[in-house]
């Protein structure tokens, strides 16, 4: 490459001798090759010209008064300014001794004198490339240990970031946890008031009192779905939905759902109906308290939707492995485009065009989704607009593992 | 509710330290046809079970001193208080479905006042009721 570049300097060489003929001689040489040269006619001088400006390259005598060549050399191995300049050695001397001493200090080349030019020449044009392919791994290396730093930096910003979403998405959870069961002892207890009133513990009810008392029940039973639905969406994501599995009767799961949803679907003046097919077995295995949430949540959305009708829960065997949970409606359905996000959580539903009275926490459907995947079954969904949607939870009839998460 | 017609009635202890929460229990007993009695920590909760046999607890969880797993234990430990039926009452599910095979209904948080007197009304003993 050095010969492609005649037009400039080939390299600033530092040439030290403490003959001057030698210097003259092999400066000429030099010069007429393209490079730079700068004389030392001593080790002190020497040493003051490096450090003044750093040559590429070093020709240096061995035996001059004062320093010789190879203390010189050995200083300007010791300094890391120094250190990588290749020097070579010139002498009149011939002795293997002081060539393994010359290499031993630090040197990387031996020229004996009498030289030739061109060997001389060639050997500076070898060592200056040599030192080049050197500095460039260098730099290689130096990039290369930037970019390990920089890439631990980003590391290390990457897990603390992680770390920091991890700790708020645990206290969002942990908040929602608490704020729920806030809301619910205080809810607890305006239903079991206004229970006790409608059930005449405080005196008779006109009927008047009668449908505000059960107007009162299905409002705080509508909030009590929406908190169980915000403490077990906390839970789904918390990953703390611990399925206890247990024998249950699929008639009691009716029964008890429809005791909280019966006054809602009063006082919006629809029929709630339950029927459990006869050959469903008597005790069916899974998590009440959740198959409970499954089931709230499909006909409190039934309800939500439906203007006037109908609103069934069934329970049917569906083949020789499964049951299922199926709560239809007679509401104003689902179009088709809406079919592929109504399960997704909350975030997805977001801005679509859902009439203000329908929109909810848009969680219901969502828990219903991730609970009948914990259990091992699946939800499907039947529609037709202006007719109604059918939502059909298949179950396994034998018990799941338990302990799911 | 004189003294004559309450002797007759089979006694129900309620658990539970939230005193509304305390209050619409005994009275959904009430209606149960049981005499209620309402303690309200877990102290006083075992030194009445050492004294009195009652037909039916509700038992709330989360009560101060002793927790309401500890006195669960206790009466499932205790032979005069074989017959005694446990109905559980806690807000919190993880802890209900640990402690379901120990009781005999296990209610989550908020217990429906009609729930309630209707389940209790269950487990009366079938004497008192014919």
């Amino acid at each position: 490459m050095n010969n492609q570049q005649n037009t400039r300097s080939k390299g600033n060489i530092l040439v030290v001798d403490d003959a001057l003929i030698n210097l003259r001689l092999l400066s000429r040489a030099l010069e007429e090759h393209g490079y730079n040269v700068q004389t030392a006619t001593n080790g002190p001088h020497a040493l003051e010209a490096v450090q003044a400006e750093l040559p590429d390259l070093i020709l240096l005598d061995i035996m001059m008064p004062e320093m010789d060549g190879y203390t010189v050399c050995a200083r300007l191995k010791e300094d890391a300014c120094t250190r990588d300049i290749p020097v070579i050695f010139i002498s009149a001397l011939d002795e293997t001794l002081d060539k393994v001493k010359a290499f031993t200090v630090g040197g990387v080349d031996y020229i004996s004198r009498p030289f030739q030019a061109q060997e001389m020449l060639a050997r500076v044009e070898t060592h200056l490339a040599l030192r080049e392919m050197q500095r460039r791994l260098q730099d290689q290396n130096r990039q290369l240990e930037q970019e390990i730093v920089e890439r631990k930096r980003v590391e290390e910003a990457l897990a603390l970031a992680r770390d920091q979403a991890l700790e708020a998405s645990r206290l969002k959870s942990q908040l929602l946890s608490n704020v729920s069961h806030d809301l619910r002892s205080p809810l607890g207890n305006i239903l079991g008031h206004t229970e006790m009133l409608q059930a005449g513990v405080h005196g008779p009810l006109s009927d008047r009192q009668q449908e505000v008392t059960t107007r009162i029940i299905a409002n705080a039973q509508q909030l009590l779905g929406f908190i169980n639905n915000l403490l077990g969406q906390a839970q789904l994501e918390a990953g703390r939905v611990m399925l206890n599995v247990i024998p249950f009767a699929p008639t009691e799961l009716l029964k008890t759902t429809q005791g909280t949803i019966d006054m809602l679907a009063q006082t919006r003046g629809l029929e709630l109906i339950c029927d459990v097919e006869p050959d469903i077995p008597d005790t069916l295995y899974g998590d009440p308290y959740w198959l409970r949430q499954i089931l709230a949540n499909l006909v409190g959305n039934a309800i939500k939707f439906t203007e006037e009708g109908t609103v069934r829960m069934h329970i049917y065997r569906a083949d020789q492995d499964h049951w299922a949970i199926q709560v239809s409606d007679t509401g104003c359905g689902i179009p088709e485009e809406a079919r592929s996000y109504i399960f997704d959580a909350f975030r997805q539903v977001d801005g679509t065009a859902i009439r203000k009275q329908q929109a909810g926490s848009g969680l219901g459907l969502s828990i219903v989704k991730q609970l009948t995947a914990l259990m091992q079954g699946k939800v499907t969904l039947t529609s037709q607009v202006g007719k109604g949607s059918t939502f059909t939870v298949l179950l396994p009839l034998k018990p799941i593992q338990e302990g799911t998460t | 509710m004189t003294g004559e017609t309450s002797s007759k009635k089979p006694l129900a202890f309620i658990i539970e330290d939230e005193q509304e929460q305390a209050e619409i229990f005994s009275r959904a007993l009430q209606m149960a046809e049981f005499e209620t009695e309402v303690i309200r920590n877990g102290n006083a909760a075992l030194e009445r079970l050492a004294a009195a046999v009652p037909t039916l607890v509700v038992l709330d969880l989360h009560l101060p001193y002793v927790s309401g797993a500890d006195i669960l234990q206790s009466i499932r430990a205790d032979a005069r208080l074989a017959d005694t039926r446990v109905i559980l009452a806690t807000a919190d599910p993880q802890m209900a479905e640990m402690l379901q095979e120990k009781s005999d209904l296990v209610l989550i948080k908020p217990v429906s006042f009609y729930q309630l007197r209707d389940l209790a009304a269950r487990l009366r003993p079938s004497d008192t009721v014919g």
